[in-house]
């Protein structure tokens, strides 16, 4: 702001305190309303000094930026067509309207980074920007790159070792991003996690034993030559009543960042739901970061509801994050409050932002095993689209023996906090590990299907001081190998063929000891209160018939396994497909919402991956064929052709530029066309009308992406 | 519906950066404290239906003030306008400040937002222009009388 006499009183103005809130409530009211999808203005010829002076305003956007100047340069578009994106067009103010522009609409975030740079996610594949000073970096999420792992062979590589894992941000992740219209980036794609969102039937322990192993072979459908062996760990299941008392610690972030109904006003609601699961001798304790840490709630009964609402309630977004001296706190009331034999836990509430304080993952990682092993585990919710750091994230929950969730929709908060509650929360076996052992025999290469991240060194397998992941009341893990079969060998119907087993090596042979098994799984794992762990033993049978519910859980596995592996690209996708993934799902008897979801997904996936990137007149919305087609067929398998009108003109020339463009005008008119280079939209200009029509020309606009429709402009 | 998400998220934050510029840049034309709250909300409810692509901040904030630009004008056509005398109650404390208030409340409507816009937020008259949809020469004009009449009212410098 400028220094001056009008600047220094004018600045004393201010708005009045609950005006932001009440603004939301009603930007929040105006959500969903339907968009006006072609807009034709008319003036009066007596305002055509006001069109005039409108197009000038429109016309410089396919002008160079200058700098110093507020022109709206358009943003490269991403021309390798992985995403469907649609550009937005600006329309032109007319004295008629007085709203700002107009037309189909495109969405994009602005996020305010530490430094008071911009961050600007629009698409995925974007160059930097450099206008007055400000310059763009953009894409603030944060994920950890993931290096497939291949084949491996049997005799170098008998031993497959890693570490459960239940985390569900993957899959979260994905549909957040497939449901914006958008592909999520490949190495967000974390196949093990979005195995484990789903649930899988028959797992758990039949008898008293913590944790129960479950194997199946099946023949592998996107890969001919190979055979699938799906391992399943199973937790204790504990009744809700039976479940011991809790002491939790929320740490809430409300820096500025968390404003918003996909944050702060999303954990209030979460609260909402949680607090009717609690009890009398629950211990429940708030304590909020932003620039200072703040005890909210201290130590206060489950049953005291209302008063805990009265405290979420009153949470309010401001300032900046001082991460790590909110969580000290958190850890010290969490320990004094602590029950024994309980589930004591600080769960933290954040869409990642950690600005001040100690920041580096290594000193709040060490903070967070240092208290792990007073006994108090930490988990980890992740809010908030925009500015979230997957990777420090899921570390902070890993390392506090936690368990991390994306939280994207209530419908997800619900999950996280209630009906997994009891497996969220209370643990049942921790630091749990596998390691499956092939047999040569019958095996010659293997390949563990996502668990990059989990891998462990053999020999930490049993190594006590080695963690592993967190299981909790029945919860499940699944794991899918790709073998390939020995030589001479037949696993579920795949013959080993010639030439399969592994290089040739010198100074080993398969020299097997003759026992009839595929290969043995065994999982270790340490009891809540415990030090040292307990192993657990199965085998894989080659001829064993998988039970009704192992069938089902390997249908469902190998939809979402190539799903995952599509959406990655992977190497190794082989056969699989979109159409497969589907149909596969379509076979399961009593399909429930996670998994009819996961079909919609998987065709808005397809849909995004077939469009060319062309400029189509006269198409539908993708998610209008998608939910008609949904709501009518029952199928959710769209093509890209099939949200275009039928003879659907693809523009491609000027020619069919105008001729598309003058069905939308009245009047012979002269059309000029010219074409924006980088956008690839298409504005046709037509002169004056014949005598007796509006006066004044008119510039219509054809835009992309097959989603908008012809935006016309003021005449 | 998922870009209603996205268009909300944008706007609240460009609701939290600039909730009190724009509160006073619409108190300078329409000297009300409630009115100009309403102008700035109607104007956030239309970035929500209508808002194009930004590019960058500069971008979205020149949008959000001529939108709001057009609400306060709507305001004034509808008779809302009861007077133009700014209401003390909602003036700011000190003498200093009240007399500079005044002496906008008595320059001619048009005149107000040129001086607001470059005495407040730094705009050239270029930038003026493209916001209220004006010409550049004619803005220079609104802008010179404007600091004209200021000057005189406030009887020597405005500094």
């Amino acid at each position: 702001m400028k220094d001056n006499r009008y600047s220094r009183a004018i600045s004393k103005i201010e708005p009045k305190e609950n005006f932001e809130a009440a603004t939301l409530a009603k930007m929040e009211a105006a959500r969903g309303e339907p968009k006006p999808r072609i807009r034709r203005f008319v003036l009066s010829g007596a305002a055509l000094v006001a069109c005039a002076l409108a197009l000038a305003i429109a016309l410089p956007r396919f002008l160079p930026v200058r700098n110093g100047t507020l022109n709206m340069p358009l943003p490269e578009p991403d021309t390798t067509a992985q995403t469907a994106v649609v550009q937005a067009t600006p329309g032109v103010k007319t004295a008629a309207d007085d709203e700002a522009p107009t037309g189909e609409m495109e969405w994009f975030v602005v996020t305010e980074e530490a430094d008071g740079m911009y961050a600007m996610e629009a698409m995925p594949a974007m160059g930097m920007y450099s206008n007055k000073g400000f310059s763009f970096s953009f894409n603030t999420e944060e994920y950890s790159q993931i290096v497939e792992s291949g084949f491996k062979s049997v005799l170098t590589s008998p031993l497959s070792t890693f570490a459960a894992d239940v985390d569900t941000a993957g899959y979260t992740t994905v549909r957040r991003k497939l449901l914006n219209g958008e592909m999520p980036a490949r190495q967000s794609v974390r196949i093990e996690e979005m195995l484990n969102y789903f649930s899988y039937r028959g797992l758990a322990p039949k008898d008293d034993k913590p944790v129960a192993i479950s194997t199946a072979l099946d023949v592998c459908p996107w890969n001919e030559n190979a055979a699938l062996l799906m391992v399943g760990v199973g937790a204790q299941k504990i009744a809700t009543d039976d479940l011991p008392r809790s002491n939790i610690v929320f740490l809430v972030d409300t820096s500025g960042s968390m404003d918003g109904p996909d944050r702060l006003d999303l954990i209030k609601r979460a609260f909402a739901l949680f607090t009717e699961n609690l009890s009398e001798g629950d211990v429940i304790s708030i304590v909020t970061y932003a620039g200072t840490d703040r005890v909210e709630l201290e130590g206060v009964d489950g049953a005291r509801r209302s008063e805990i609402m009265d405290k979420v309630n009153a949470m309010t977004a401001w300032g900046s994050t001082n991460g790590s001296a909110g969580i000290v706190t958190a850890y010290a009331i969490a320990e004094k409050y602590f029950i024994q034999g309980g589930n004591n836990r600080v769960i933290l509430m954040t869409d990642g932002d950690l600005n001040v304080g100690v920041t580096s993952q290594a000193a709040l990682t060490e903070l967070i095993e240092e208290k792990k092993q007073s006994g108090v585990f930490l988990s980890v919710m992740g809010f908030g689209g925009w500015n979230y750091k997957d990777n420090k994230l899921e570390a902070l929950a890993d390392h506090g023996n936690g368990v991390y969730s994306y939280i994207d929709s209530l419908e997800e908060a619900r999950r996280a906090l209630v009906t997994e509650m009891g497996a969220n929360f209370f643990t049942v076996a921790k630091d749990v590990k596998l390691q499956v052992e092939f047999n040569p025999a019958y095996v010659s290469a293997y390949r563990l299907i996502g668990y990059e991240n989990r891998a462990l060194a053999n020999e930490d397998f049993a190594d006590d001081t080695k963690d592993g992941g967190e299981m909790g009341s029945g919860h499940t893990v699944v794991a899918l190998y790709e073998l390939i079969p020995a030589e001479g060998t037949v696993l579920a119907g795949v013959k080993g063929s010639q030439g399969a087993q592994a290089s040739e090596l010198k100074y080993q042979t398969a020299q097997t000891t003759g026992i009839e098994e595929v290969a043995q799984v065994k999982v270790r794992c340490k009891l809540p209160d415990g030090e040292k762990s307990e192993e657990y033993v199965a085998v894989v049978t080659p001829d064993a018939e998988a039970s009704e519910d192992m069938q089902r859980n390997l249908r469902l596995a190998e939809a979402v396994t190539e799903f995952g592996m599509l959406l990655r690209n992977s190497q190794y996708k082989g056969a699989s497909s979109y159409d497969m993934a589907v149909e596969t799902l379509k076979k399961l008897d009593g399909a429930n919402d996670d998994e009819t979801e996961l079909m919609y997904l998987i065709s808005r996936a397809k849909g995004l991956e077939t469009w060319d990137g062309g400029i189509y007149v006269g198409s539908f919305s993708y998610d209008e064929v998608l939910s008609y087609a949904w709501s009518v067929y029952g199928d959710p398998c769209v093509r890209f052709d099939d949200f275009l009108n039928p003879g659907a003109e693809r523009i491609d020339s000027a020619e069919k530029a105008v001729t598309a463009a003058r069905t939308e005008v009245a009047g012979e008119r002269e059309a000029s066309v010219s074409r924006d280079a980088s956008s690839g939209m298409w504005e046709v200009t037509f002169g004056p009308a014949e005598e007796g029509a509006d006066g004044g020309t008119v510039s219509v606009y054809l835009n992309d992406s097959g989603k908008t429709e012809l935006i016309i402009l003021g005449e | 519906m998922s870009l209603d998400n996205a268009r909300y998220d944008a706007a609240a934050l460009a609701l939290r950066r600039w909730s009190a510029d724009l509160v006073r840049f619409a108190y300078s034309y329409l000297l009300n404290h409630a009115d100009a709250q309403d102008a700035v909300q109607d104007a956030f409810v239309s970035y929500m239906k209508h808002a194009p692509v930004f590019s960058d901040p500069e971008a979205e904030k020149a949008w959000l003030i001529r939108v709001t630009a057009n609400k306060c004008k709507n305001m004034l056509r509808s008779g809302w306008f009861k007077s133009r005398e700014p209401l003390s109650e909602e003036l700011p404390a000190d003498e200093e400040s009240r007399e500079v208030i005044r002496a906008m409340g008595k320059l001619p409507g048009k005149y107000r937002w040129p001086v607001h816009l470059q005495y407040y937020e730094g705009y050239s008259i270029a930038e003026i222009a493209q916001m209220l949809g004006a010409r550049e020469a004619t803005v220079g004009t609104w802008l010179s009388r404007g600091r004209e009449l200021l000057r005189r009212e406030l009887g020597g410098t405005e500094e």
